[in-house]
């Protein structure tokens, strides 16, 4: 039987940056993920920070579909407020981007196995002790002194293990986003649209990825909803701003939004990306956290390995250097975003008027949210901290 | 025994696994391109149809009225 130091299961940025990590360490590393081609689909808007990127990478031009350099608030009274905050943004093309990430994996020693779908983990009383797959319709079971879920929203890794790490309902954002051509945009702007009516209890984005094509999509909160779903809402939205616009990509998709979940770690096995609830609360953005996540746990994960003691206490490690590290600031992001998401579009539109006056080029992030929660002093110090304030 | 409650619809699903995501009773199934709910393991709590972006996941209304009216009974 296949033994493996390491078995990271998914291939997207959480899971190769956390297999990389690792086998740089020494490790002994497999990868599965159950699709046929890494990085495609994905159901992500694709826009990251991109100095945060820097912070983790060396960027390559191929991977960058669209520089980022201003962005727009639009409230649902229809008053726009641009701002052009000094720091730059990129919209990534994912499926060059994964593969990248995969690749860096791969020469870094990992092993790989695509279409391999995880239909269990082997548990040795509480310790888990490798993997279950489907392979060609054949199973076959390969053991691993840790098992790292990077398996995505859907993740069931965890709760194979015993873990509970269920997404309730409540913290589940569903969304829809199409890629749309032949739109009049700007393409160095991301759009954020908020309203009952646009995204209620969530925002729309435009998230160009050229001159004249953006992805563009919403996450809603199902509780404010009604009668609507994310596509019928996004639907709505484009036959009155984008007539004349042609889709050339459409998925749908879920974002977690809620507070850090107790436990992403057990006996053998630890939990990484949107598996662990490590998406942004407020933004829906998980592709730098899961990176940041991937580095610690693989490094903690190799370590343990080669310390033989891949108990969920050792491993725990990763856990407290992650929230430490950004999973506090996805707490303060989380109360920032339950008191937002409440609003109404009248809530809105009042803080238009107050963001009016201030010049764009003064429209930073922590100047817009410390508007946004004008009604809630207590919080500023929680904007304060996730905007990187001192 | 269960009848038949929830199902599918393959023309909406768009694998994206938000259902199974909150599926506390790990009663759906996804590999790459292939979805189920395994109706035995399914608590009727109706989760999955509620998060479903594009409302793929039907419920049986008289299904699940039975099934309802023979837990009564017992």
């Amino acid at each position: 039987m296949k033994k493996y130091d390491i078995i990271v299961v998914g291939a997207g940025p959480a899971g190769t940056t956390t297999a990389r990590k690792a086998a740089e360490k020494g490790a002994s590393v497999l990868i599965l993920d159950k699709k046929r081609d890494i990085g495609i689909p994905v159901r992500c808007a694709e826009g990251v920070s991109e100095q945060s990127l820097r912070n983790l990478i060396d960027v390559e031009d191929t991977w960058i579909a669209q520089i980022i350099t201003k962005s727009k608030f639009v409230a649902p009274d229809g008053t726009e407020i641009e701002s052009v905050p000094g720091e730059r943004g990129l919209i990534l093309h994912r499926k060059i981007f994964d593969i990248a990430l995969a690749e860096k994996a791969v020469r870094a020693g990992s092993h790989i196995i695509t279409r391999a779908y995880v239909s269990g983990v082997i548990k040795n009383n509480e310790q888990v002790t490798g993997v279950r797959i489907e392979k060609n319709g054949k199973e076959e079971e390969i053991k691993a002194s840790v098992v790292i879920g990077a398996d995505g929203i859907e993740s069931h890794i965890g709760r194979w293990a015993g873990l509970n790490v269920i997404n309730k309902k409540s913290y589940m954002l569903p969304c829809y986003q199409m890629l749309l051509s032949n739109i009049d945009i700007d393409p160095e702007c991301v759009e954020f649209y908020l309203g009952e009516k646009v995204a209620p209890g969530g925002y729309l984005w435009i998230f160009p990825k050229g001159d004249c094509i953006a992805n563009v999509g919403l996450g809603i909160d199902i509780e404010k909803a009604g009668q609507k779903n994310p596509f019928t809402c996004l639907n709505e939205f484009i036959k009155k701003k984008f007539p004349h616009s042609a889709c050339l990509s459409m998925t749908a998709g879920g974002v977690t939004s809620g507070p850090s979940p107790s436990v992403i770690v057990g006996n053998g096995l630890m939990l990484v990306g949107d598996a662990a609830f490590q998406i942004n609360p407020l933004t829906g953005g998980g592709i730098i956290n899961s990176m940041i996540a991937g580095e610690i746990a693989g490094r903690v994960a190799a370590e343990a390995v080669q310390e033989g003691n891949v108990s969920a206490k050792r491993l725990a490690v990763y856990q407290k250097e992650w929230y430490k590290k950004e999973g506090k600031n996805n707490d303060r992001s989380y109360k920032i975003k339950k008191v937002v998401s409440q609003f109404t579009d009248a809530d809105f539109n009042k803080i238009a008027e107050l963001l009016l006056p201030i010049p764009p080029a003064n429209r930073s992030g922590y100047q817009i949210f410390k508007k946004v929660l004008f009604k809630y002093p207590h919080l500023i110090y929680d904007v304060a901290k996730v905007f990187g304030v001192k | 025994m269960s009848s038949h409650i929830i199902s599918i619809n393959k023309d909406l699903c768009d694998f994206c696994g938000v259902c199974v995501g909150v599926c506390y009773a790990n009663a759906i199934i996804m590999k790459e391109n292939q979805i189920c709910i395994n109706n035995e393991n399914c608590k009727q709590c109706f989760w999955c149809a509620d998060v479903c972006p594009v409302w793929a996941i039907e419920i049986d209304k008289h299904a699940y009225n039975s099934l309802r009216k023979e837990s009564g009974n017992e």
